[in-house]
């Protein structure tokens, strides 16, 4: 399919800069995942892309073409939006078809590629009803076909599973991830603040902060190695535990003076013995039994509570005392601007 | 039935009002149906019992005497009139709907302004200036200058109504009509017109009542028996000696029926659109 390359791509409203000079390449055929809090700017990136806002500077290549000035419509792209956007006078034939109509083609085309689109996502039961008939997770589905049936270059998704209940979330989720099996060539990308659909949907995740990206990396990448301290902390859940401290013999130590910030993931804190000597020491403040985990809120004497993801049968009641442990090499450490070292 | 008054004893009183009220439409109506089959005769020596010899005759004179000849003029006129308000009023609200910040959003602040303003203005202020102008425009005693009038005073009406229904379409359609292809023009024609047809119905028949009724206008600025509209026609059906009130009246009905027949027919479409114009937006 196709090969979008942003280069120092900028947006501003009046005197205000939203995006601050985005670079990034996405190759054909990946699933890209915009994520970041709100505000970060990353449902701007992809309507720039889309074409439906316009880049104030910077670039924006498909398959080595400049498209600044190209309109939605002659982009080859489709989008799939969080409110579904279907249109709700038409049926689900009539709103698939819509884009093809619009391009003037044959009428055997199109209900060649809406047969196609709607047996690839169980649709045809549902052809000659109104949106307003469907459920939300077929109307998301009706759209992810409305723009299968575009046959796009790439694949825009915004935000699509917002507006689902946690169950239908996974279910379309599954859904988005089978049609990237289905179509391998096809370029996504999806923008979500959600990193759990993130983690399971992207070949890549872009973080993205303040009109900035933060980090680029396979999910696993932006795990285990986070660039800096927001990445750490924006990915995993509960967020990574930082705290002051320092290397002593290649070993982490908590110091509220130290020079250094030590990241600890609450699933590779455990309780303190001979092979993880203690790093945190303080008081239970909440103990969270989710069954599988336990979730344990630790207050230490200078930093804000640590969590840890202990054992579901853990034996930590509110109140007492807990030491904490870790291995040294579950440890990132970032330096006082929040850069990671190592 | 009877339960429901005892917990609600308002209601009684409400739809005591609304009885009423129906009465006082419709007890017109149903009198001139009534008389307009009597002889002027009948109609004088009892105006208000059923007819004893029903004469159809009256609506067949009525017809032949020169309302079928009116009847086409208002037809014409309110028919060219529904069309350019429609036309005019949803290419105004799609625009100011659409209309961002700055410069655009503005001038859509204005227009909106000057829609507000135009319905304080009572046509009978400005007669002058506008026979004036249509004289200048070479345009007295012409269709034209009815429709162009009658759509300039319904319009403000229009635009609001129109424009209240369309701030409800979520921006997300217009993204996905561009993707797909629309432009403007096109995304308003297959988007928003067919989306907001309860609001266009509604405005349809508040137009056409207006111009099929309208009078004042209709006696200053057409002067030809051959171009009037039905209201002012009808004066000539009245003669100082010999007026044939069963002709007339007959001529009233026919003059009425169109509107009555095109809100029975609208009724359902016309009070959701209305409703939505009212409190939507």
């Amino acid at each position: 399919m196709a090969k979008l390359v942003l280069s120092d791509i900028r947006k501003s409203y009046g005197t205000f800069e939203v995006l601050k000079g985005i670079d990034l390449q996405i190759d054909s055929g990946e699933l890209v995942v915009f994520v970041g809090p709100s505000g970060c700017g990353k449902s701007t990136l992809l309507r720039m892309i889309a074409g439906l806002e316009e880049i104030t500077s910077g670039t924006l290549e498909l398959d080595g073409v400049v498209v600044n000035k190209v309109s939605a419509s002659k982009r080859g792209i489709a989008m799939v939006f969080q409110s579904y956007a279907l249109y709700p006078h038409m049926t689900v034939r009539k709103n698939m078809a819509f884009g093809l109509k619009m391009a003037r083609l044959p009428k055997d085309e199109i209900a060649r590629r809406v047969d196609k689109a709607a047996q690839m996502l169980q649709l045809g039961p549902y052809l000659d009803r109104l949106p307003k008939e469907l459920s939300g997770g077929q109307r998301q589905r009706v759209a992810i076909g409305r723009a299968i049936t575009r046959e796009p270059r790439i694949f825009l998704f915004d935000e699509p599973l917002s507006n689902l209940d946690a169950a239908l979330r996974v279910a379309t989720r599954v859904e988005i991830a089978g049609l990237h099996e289905r179509l391998p060539q096809a370029t996504m990308v999806y923008v979500t603040h959600d990193q759990v659909e993130a983690m399971t949907l992207a070949d890549r995740i872009v973080v993205m902060n303040a009109g900035r990206v933060e980090q680029v990396g396979t999910p696993m990448d932006l795990y285990h190695r986070p660039a800096n301290l927001f990445v750490a902390q924006f990915v995993g859940s509960p967020a990574m535990n930082i705290v002051r401290g320092r290397i002593v013999d290649g070993k982490p130590v908590s110091d509220p003076d130290g020079p250094l910030h030590l990241g600890m993931r609450p699933e590779h804190l455990v309780l303190a013995d001979a092979q993880h000597p203690a790093v945190i020491e303080g008081r239970v403040l909440l103990v969270e039994h989710l069954g599988e985990v336990t979730l344990v809120h630790v207050k230490t004497a200078a930093e804000k509570a640590v969590i840890a993801k202990l054992a579901g049968d853990c034996p930590v009641t509110r109140g007492s005392d807990i030491k904490l442990g870790i291995a040294a090499e579950d440890v990132h450490c970032f330096d006082a601007e929040g850069q990671r070292l190592g | 039935m009877t339960s429901t008054f005892a917990r609600h004893p308002g209601r009684l009183l409400v739809i005591l009002v609304l009885l009423l009220h129906s009465v006082i439409v419709i007890y017109p109506l149903f009198w001139m149906i009534t008389n307009s089959f009597k002889t002027t005769q009948q109609i004088f020596e009892a105006s208000w019992t059923m007819p004893t010899v029903w004469v159809v005759e009256n609506y067949v004179k009525a017809w032949q005497g020169g309302i079928s000849a009116y009847f086409m003029n208002s037809v014409i006129v309110t028919g060219s009139t529904i069309v350019l308000t429609l036309a005019l009023s949803s290419l105004a609200a799609f625009g100011m709907t659409r209309a961002e910040a700055g410069g655009a959003g503005r001038a859509a602040g204005l227009v909106l302004m000057a829609c507000i303003g135009g319905m304080l203005v009572a046509p009978q202020v400005a007669l002058v200036p506008l026979y004036k102008m249509m004289q200048a425009l070479h345009l007295h005693d012409t269709h034209l200058a009815l429709i162009l009038m009658y759509t300039a005073y319904r319009l403000p009406i229009t635009v609001l109504l129109i424009r209240a229904v369309f701030v409800t379409v979520p921006r997300d359609l217009d993204d996905s009509a561009h993707i797909d292809g629309c432009t403007s023009f096109q995304t308003l024609w297959h988007v928003y017109l067919p989306m907001s047809r309860s609001i266009l119905l509604t405005a349809s028949v508040l137009t056409a009542y207006h111009a099929w009724n309208e009078f004042l206008f209709a006696i200053i600025f057409i002067d030809s028996d051959r171009l009037k509209t039905v209201p002012a026609g009808l004066m000539n059906f009245r003669d100082a000696l010999m007026t044939d009130w069963g002709v007339l009246v007959a001529g009233l009905v026919i003059s009425a029926a169109p509107i009555v027949i095109m809100f029975i027919l609208a009724q359902r479409y016309f009070m959701s659109g209305f409703a939505a114009g009212a409190v939507k937006g």
